[in-house]
């Protein structure tokens, strides 16, 4: 068996598996989880080395080792430029090259990468291996940061209102799950699917936060803001997912309109009808199934929203309801019927004012 | 000569920084206008299609730019996604965000029911 390159893969290559069938029956729920986990990849490690010999017998290469995901980054610079991807400032395996904007992009990828690698088994944002490409220092005193279906882009921010847009890891995590999301509902950048795929991006956006962090962060201990340190303002951020509409008041910027409740819901025109702003609404029923349930939220409250966007049943137009019903029901599946997880997703969106019938 | 410029879209919804800019050649300095003046013909906008660009499937977070010229009798406006500008349209839009004064925004606010 290959050796796996990071610890969180180093078990599979020790221990048999009728000893981690032994450990998934007897041990303790830590360990039974870190067995079942291992076996699955054992698995599918089982198959791939089958696959990979088949396509080498029919003289093809594999095109990717699902087995054990490996991150490949590359940093480029637009110089104050719009022209992409731009030229390549750093590729994987480099040292750091003591600028901020390059390094916090490295690494904000690799910890984007991580997580989904480490907790969800998920091969790169599309689940197939996609090399992360990032441009910094896109266009002159440029205020945003974006996805644009293939790469990241970020903006040195004017200096004056945004700082550079790789200061915040969140807003790193919240543009690549975009990919993510591209991948798998497709949710329509409209209404209100848009502002579920915007607020998928905050959830995992702020749980890569949270999984980074040093000691890593629990519901009682994260900030469960998004984009902290991007605004001038050190008391700002972009969103806040546990209190919307609280996140800045600015006398150039505004004041942040995020509704917390059906009750506030904004029908305009304005921002794709309101992605950005909506999304205050599926951010903080997240928050709240999250607080209900306690710990880390990735492993309960985001593994049922990661079940959902995964979900081939949900359609790409959803309304807030039916992606509420959604995450109801793979919290049963996950978790079972009245259980403390079903519950509490039933009760978080009761808090915003969506009642799962 | 008046160009209204309406940015949305990016990563966050700003009611400040959605506010409408607009740049009057009436209030600006002779040669600011006349530079206005060659931004927008060198732009060539008013042959420009309604629509410029789309964003790329999958694209999230991206910029879209609402520019309306009014130019005596004549009236046109388009709407094009950052990524798709071109040189001389930048420059426009780039001006006019140096040069043009906010003005209130009256599409903020719920759609009449």
């Amino acid at each position: 068996m290959r050796n796996a390159d990071r610890s969180g893969y180093a078990i599979h290559c020790i221990l048999p598996p009728h000893i981690l069938r032994n450990i998934a029956k007897k041990g303790t729920d830590k360990q039974r989880d870190m067995a079942l986990r291992t076996l699955a990849l054992d698995t599918t490690s089982r198959t791939n080395r089958v696959t990979h010999a088949l396509l080498r017998s029919a003289g093809r290469r594999p095109i990717v080792d699902v087995m054990i995901p490996k991150v490949q980054r590359t940093i480029y610079s637009a110089a104050e430029g719009t022209e992409l991807p731009g030229s390549v400032l750093r590729s994987e395996g480099q040292g750091r090259v003591s600028d901020p904007s390059v390094d916090e992009a490295y690494d904000g990828l690799k910890a984007t990468f991580d997580f989904y690698a480490e907790f969800f088994h998920r091969n790169s944002i599309d689940d197939n291996g996609l090399h992360l490409n990032a441009t910094v220092h896109y266009d002159h005193d440029y205020d945003n940061a974006f996805w644009n279906g293939e790469q990241m882009i970020f903006g040195d921010g004017d200096g004056t209102l945004f700082n550079r847009f790789t200061i915040a890891l969140d807003v790193i995590a919240h543009e690549l799950t975009h990919g993510v999301t591209a991948s798998e509902a497709n949710l329509t950048y409209l209404g209100q699917s848009g502002a579920l795929n915007e607020s998928v991006s905050d959830v995992f956006g702020s749980l890569v936060k949270q999984y980074s962090a040093t000691p890593r962060q629990s519901v009682a201990t994260a900030d469960w803001s998004i984009g902290k340190g991007l605004l001038k303002n050190p008391n700002s951020a972009l969103r806040s997912m546990n209190k919307p509409g609280t996140a800045y008041s600015d006398p150039v910027l505004g004041t942040d309109p995020q509704p917390d409740h059906m009750s506030k819901y904004v029908r305009t025109y304005e921002d794709n009808g309101g992605v950005h702003i909506n999304s205050g609404i599926p951010n903080r029923a997240f928050f709240e199934v999250a607080s209900a349930l306690g710990g880390y939220a990735w492993e309960r409250a985001g593994r049922i929203w990661y079940g959902t966007l995964r979900d081939k049943s949900l359609r790409p137009h959803a309304s807030f309801a039916s992606f509420a019903r959604h995450t109801a029901a793979i919290a049963q599946t996950l978790y079972g019927t009245g259980s403390a997880e079903h519950k509490a997703v039933q009760d978080g969106w009761g808090k915003v004012g969506i009642e799962i019938h | 000569m008046r160009v209204t410029l309406k940015t949305s879209g990016g990563i966050g919804y700003f009611p400040g920084l959605a506010k409408p800019v607009v740049a009057d050649s009436d209030r600006l300095a002779p040669e600011v206008s006349d530079r206005l003046r060659e931004l927008v013909e060198g732009a060539s906008f008013f042959h420009l299609p309604p629509v410029v660009g789309t964003a790329p499937r999958g694209a999230a977070d991206l910029r879209t730019y609402a520019l309306t010229v009014e130019d005596g009798r004549h009236v046109h406006g388009i709407a094009a996604v950052e990524t798709a500008l071109s040189a001389p349209l930048r420059a426009l839009v780039d001006f006019v965000k140096a040069h043009g004064k906010p003005e209130p925004d009256d599409t903020w606010g719920p759609i009449p029911t």
